[in-house]
């Protein structure tokens, strides 16, 4: 598996490439606890070119889904291969796990997000 | 002049057309063995008229056979830290760092696997309506393993969706036992009944089959089209 990680604005975009399995699926929450301190406010995980996701691939989004909710940080999964997405359909994880299309879909929606928050806030403070 | 032996999809065929059981043997189960198995699976859920759930059920065999091989680096690894794989504190301290050494020493764990004449067997048998699979290894499971895998039959009875389950039973589902839950549930949404899976250690090995049954996914098909008409 390998892991690449970018930054867009306060999001943090991580590329997961090949086959996510019992051996380095421990790998994908290491990545994101080093990153957590960080001034990030969003994690996007990025399936697009993930061939193969065993149950502890699935157990670790699941983990990280729990982890950054709890951590008060925006999680998405985007460009989920089809194959991956017929386990989560099977599983009924389509619907609790935060989907999305693509990256764009899911940092527009992240921005809206913000700037609903952010409009909230200031009318709190009017 | 001596008999040729037969190539595997000969051995294939004449396994299906002749509902024999066809067994394949590993020590490793690496990518290419997995796409190998992919494609026997195929040829006999085709056989059976079920071609269509190939890789749900795939997703299956792969999650049977990789806990068989991890069953068999355990006990491997295990054996040479000199830990009873059986005590409790021992096997405590065992897993501390069996995933983590054994990532690291990848080579020389699955080297170690053949040496030691570790495996998992694959056997495919066409049935009249379906096709059975079974995974075996020569790790016989310790009592609490059997327990557990109980035990997530059990969750997988009492929640309808895995989401459910993971949401309000998250410690006992992270770790070991997530993968048979994620399959007990794919096998539930795939119509199939309780019955498709089975687990059981005999002579010196851990059976998991697979019995899968075409006409049940059929008719629960006909059953949700009828209860959505």
């Amino acid at each position: 598996m390998d892991i690449k990680v970018r930054f867009f604005k306060e999001s943090c975009i991580v590329d997961v490439a090949g086959e996510i399995d019992l051996y380095n699926a421990f790998r994908l929450e290491d990545t994101v606890s080093s990153i957590m301190e960080k001034k990030i406010c969003a994690f996007i995980f990025n399936l697009k070119r993930v061939t193969y996701i065993d149950s502890s691939g699935i157990g670790a989004l699941l983990a990280l889904n729990s982890m950054l909710v709890k951590n008060a940080l925006a999680f998405r999964i985007v460009s989920v291969p089809p194959s991956v997405m017929k386990v989560m359909e099977l599983t009924r994880l389509v619907g609790f796990l935060p989907l999305e299309r693509t990256e764009l879909e899911a940092l527009d929606g992240l921005e809206r997000r913000k700037g609903k928050t952010a409009r909230s806030d200031s009318q709190r403070t009017a | 002049m001596t008999a040729r032996k037969p190539g595997l999809w000969e051995s294939v065929y004449y396994a299906i057309v002749h509902s024999r059981t066809l067994t394949l043997t590993t020590s490793t189960y690496l990518p290419a063995e997995r796409a190998h198995i992919d494609r026997i699976l195929g040829a006999f859920l085709e056989a059976a008229g079920m071609e269509q759930l190939r890789n749900n059920l795939a997703y299956c065999v792969h999650e049977l056979a990789g806990n068989a091989k991890k069953a068999n680096m355990k006990r491997l690894y295990f054996r040479e830290k000199n830990l009873d794989i059986l005590s409790r504190d021992d096997y405590a301290l065992g897993m501390e760092r069996f995933k983590t050494e054994t990532t690291e020493q990848i080579s020389h764990y699955l080297a170690g696997l053949k040496q030691n004449g570790l495996y998992v067997k694959f056997q495919f048998r066409k049935l009249k309506k379906g096709v059975r699979v079974s995974v075996r290894n020569n790790s016989v499971p310790a009592p609490a393993e059997i327990r557990r895998i109980e035990e997530k039959i059990g969750i997988v009875r009492q929640y309808t969706c895995l989401a459910d389950a993971y949401s309000r039973t998250q410690d006992g589902l992270e770790g070991a036992g997530l993968g048979i839950v994620m399959m007990l549930f794919m096998l539930k949404n795939l119509g199939f009944g309780p019955d498709a899976f089975s687990f059981r250690a005999a002579d010196n090995e851990s059976v998991a089959t697979l019995t899968l049954v075409a006409r049940r996914a059929a008719e629960t098909e006909e059953e949700e089209r009828t209860a959505t008409a």
